[in-house]
């Protein structure tokens, strides 16, 4: 395609996606870095704090609370994310009636807006009268129907549930296309060797599936981070912030407490933890790349 | 237990994991349903019940509350211009990343790594920030200043998707078709 490789082809068809992405990603982030140095309320104008920002936000409980819960968080529904969706998708690998509609149901709560599963989970852990509670009351498990949400303890799980439960769906979906390039000859000349149903799926499957559990793990630790809505919906942070995530004590000290300084230093440090993530990502699938070519 | 007897209870298995996984997958979505015929004096007193008479009083409220069309309207409106101009812009880009050629070749990779970023960007971290340069670009409250940060935070995902397929598609058809034209 030299021929089309003009300097002004290239301009028309590169400026507008980069001027976008530049002025409403990229720019933003620089913004947050430059008030993450400053003290700023929203009126007049921002007062350079140096780091102290920084320093606060690792003496301060709150923050530590946010990011011990989302740190738990991310441990449980990686758990239940890269084993369930792996489980998942090696069932509806297989062919049999109604797959389609399995796949497509248990694919449909991705599509829905996260705030409104918040809501609609919201009455099914409500404590007091949330569905998992009163099927377990009036089966006489009582000591098993624990405070999901709203209390000390739980909420973060309940979180980690809500969140593999909407993106499950997602994520055996990459799965699924993962397991659809193991070409089929691998199978059967184990099938010749002998090799039974687990020692295929620990030793082929697994292996062979690598590059896919690598971009499944780097989404499920990025979209971690980008938990705020399902926080904001179960419990409000509440109570007195216990179940906070990063995000959702970010946004409660910009928009709430109207902290906008210490706010961005709470979310450069989100961005850098997630970012990490991801670039390990986009180099191990870079050089997978190279390795083709 | 002889092996026919095996390959039925398995299948049998199968079939039961698959059922318990769709009804844990629809299980939410059923109980709004039945929730939403439910007086809130039902759903507090008398939770897993069903509703003791169909009532559309929630339906009801709720259309008299709220302006739906005014709301579709407008998430109708946004979904439509900032899908399309996400598609339309990404495209292009991806287009000129896999198949322009450049006399420096480590530009493309860097641009594909560039657009990449943002896979990893909470947004809701830069609610601030983007209020801050809609309110200095003049767009703020407008619907402008609302597709054009949705627009750059599907770039990175559609970049990812569209140049990851480029990349597998065959240039030969492309070229074949380009030789078809009366240039």
């Amino acid at each position: 395609m030299r021929w089309l490789s003009t300097k002004k082809s290239k301009l028309i068809f590169l400026l507008p996606t980069l001027a976008v992405y530049t002025v409403f990603m990229i720019v933003p982030i620089f913004i947050a870095v430059y008030y993450s140095f400053t003290e700023y309320s929203g009126l007049g104008k921002a007062k350079f704090i140096g780091l102290n920002n920084y320093t606060a936000m690792f003496h301060n409980k709150l923050f530590m609370v946010a990011l011990k819960n989302t740190m738990i968080v991310l441990g449980c529904s990686f758990i239940i994310l890269l084993v369930g969706s792996f489980i998942i998708a090696l069932l509806l690998d297989k062919g049999f009636k109604g797959n389609s509609f399995v796949k497509a149901v248990v694919f449909s709560p991705y599509v829905i807006a996260p705030i409104i599963i918040g809501v609609i989970w919201g009455y099914i852990l409500n404590p007091k009268f949330g569905l998992v509670n009163s099927v377990l009351r009036s089966m006489g498990l009582d000591g098993l129907a624990i405070e999901w949400i709203g209390g000390k303890t739980w909420s973060p799980v309940s979180i980690a549930i809500v969140f593999a439960w909407q993106v499950l769906g997602f994520h055996a979906t990459i799965f699924l296309s993962g397991l659809k390039t193991i070409p089929t000859d691998v199978y059967e000349a184990s099938a010749i060797d002998g090799v039974n149903g687990f020692q295929k799926i620990f030793f082929i499957t697994i292996p062979m599936l690598k590059e896919t559990i690598i971009i499944n793990v780097v989404l499920i630790i990025t979209g971690v981070f980008k938990i705020y809505e399902l926080v904001y919906q179960l419990t409000g942070g509440g109570p007195s912030h216990l179940s906070e995530v990063l995000v959702s004590y970010m946004y409660f000290t910009v928009f709430t407490s109207r902290r906008y300084g210490y706010g961005m230093a709470i979310a450069v440090i989100v961005l850098i933890l997630s970012v990490v993530a991801s670039f390990s990502y986009i180099r191990i699938s870079s050089r997978k790349n190279q390795k083709e070519d | 237990m002889n092996n026919s007897e095996k390959r039925n209870l398995k299948t049998l298995l199968f079939y039961l994991v698959i059922i318990v996984i769709t009804i844990v997958a629809l299980i939410p979505f059923l109980w709004s349903i039945v929730l939403s015929f439910k007086t809130n004096n039902e759903i507090v007193n008398n939770p897993i019940a069903l509703p003791s008479k169909i009532s559309f009083a929630n339906y009801k409220r709720a259309l008299q509350t709220l302006d739906l069309v005014k709301m579709y309207g407008n998430s109708i409106f946004l979904v439509i211009i900032s899908t399309f101009f996400s598609l339309a812009l990404t495209f292009m880009s991806s287009f000129a990343i896999t198949r322009m050629s450049y006399r420096n070749k480590s530009i493309p990779d860097s641009l594909y790594l560039y657009l990449l970023l943002g896979l990893a960007v909470p947004v809701y971290v830069l609610l601030f920030p983007i209020y801050r340069i809609d309110s200095s670009l003049g767009i703020l409250g407008s619907y402008v200043g609302l597709i054009l940060p949705y627009i750059a935070v599907n770039i990175s995902f559609d970049t990812l998707l569209f140049v990851g397929f480029l990349r597998s598609f065959p240039t030969e058809l492309e070229e074949a078709a380009v030789m078809q034209l009366p240039l």
